[in-house]
């Protein structure tokens, strides 16, 4: 009895977050050991390999995620995983608003950032379309006065990840 | 923990006889490995819901025997066999129901009794709500799995009025 990992969608949003404040540890160390200026060149030669990484990552999120998710019981607790896991790029996204509208962020610097939002917004999509499974899992529950119903956001946070769903 | 289980063997039903209210009563029974035989009754009404109680054999005589304990610290695998006799019986019955009621031990109040809030963990960790919806009445120590694919209309309503009429569950008018 153990803790699977098989969060594999947990994993890629590590790698893509990994990805994205790499690129702004960058664009820091690279401001403290070249002039802001030559970090400017730099920031403007990499926008278009950066925007056809964010192209292709775009498409990548297109594919991976479908628009509508169908629940079962195989991937319901994966599902139910990833989707806690969206909480991580709330924060992120907060952040990089509040960069893009303070005056002194650069042209080339709000480019970044509204192409890591514009990918985040994919992400986002896929969110809503699993909480739109999780709630119709709900709006399906008939309740009554006396047998109450749990809800299903109820259900999950009371139970222990370590086991496994037997049906 | 209630990963494992005890073999189990179904030996009989037997329909009900007028007082009885279900419409049969499926028998099955398995031994522990301190060598004591444990009965589960699987009640099963209309609308293919199915009552599952069970206690040991030693106690078959009892008035009290789903309240009596056994001090044999074996609880977890006997009630994980009787979840694996509720998918044992949800594979053969897949519009099948479930539910149970955590019986009080002697003394205790029959509100939210220590048997039901270890059940009602059980279920949230084993039984997913996509198959079933999850149902509790606290107050009774009752607990429903009702089944999804069962479209009866106001299945919930026709099963509360099974738990009112044969279990502790007030009416409506109480509230």
């Amino acid at each position: 009895m153990y803790i699977e990992s098989n969060q594999r969608f947990a994993q890629r949003s590590e790698d893509v977050r990994l990805l994205l404040t790499g690129f702004k540890d960058i664009y820091q160390s690279s401001k403290s050991l070249f002039s802001s200026w030559l970090t400017s060149v730099f920031l403007y030669l990499g926008a278009l390999p950066f925007l056809l990484l964010m192209v292709w990552l775009r498409f990548r999120l297109k594919k991976i995620y479908p628009a509508k998710v169908f629940l079962n019981t195989k991937n319901y607790k994966e599902l139910r995983s990833i989707y806690d896991n969206f909480t991580m790029w709330d924060e992120f996204t907060q952040r990089a608003k509040r960069v893009l509208t303070e005056e002194r962020t650069s042209y080339i610097l709000k480019f970044y950032i509204n192409e890591c939002i514009k990918t985040l917004a994919l992400i986002f999509k896929y969110r809503e379309a699993l909480q739109e499974a999780f709630l119709t899992l709900d709006s399906a529950t008939p309740n009554d006065r006396i047998l109450k119903k749990r809800t299903e956001t109820e259900l999950w946070e009371n139970r222990n990840l370590a086991y496994e769903f037997k049906i | 923990m209630f990963d494992k289980y005890y073999e189990f063997r179904y030996i009989l039903y037997k329909k009900s006889e007028g007082e009885f209210p279900y419409l049969r009563e499926h028998k099955l029974t398995f031994v522990c490995r301190y060598n004591h035989r444990y009965i589960v009754n699987v009640q099963e009404f209309e609308y293919h819901v199915y009552i599952i109680k069970f206690h040991l054999k030693d106690h078959r005589h009892s008035e009290n025997k789903y309240n009596l304990q056994t001090d044999y610290h074996d609880a977890t695998r006997v009630i994980t066999t009787c979840i694996e006799i509720m998918l044992y019986f949800y594979r053969k019955f897949p519009l099948a129901s479930f539910g149970f009621i955590g019986a009080n031990s002697v003394g205790e109040s029959k509100k939210n009794t220590k048997r039901y809030r270890i059940y009602r963990r059980l279920m949230e960790n084993f039984f997913s709500p996509i198959h079933f919806s999850h149902h509790y009445y606290e107050d009774g120590s009752a607990y429903l799995l009702l089944n999804r694919a069962n479209t009866t209309e106001n299945l919930l309503e026709k099963i509360r009025s099974l738990f009112i009429k044969f279990y502790d569950v007030p009416t409506d008018k109480t509230f």
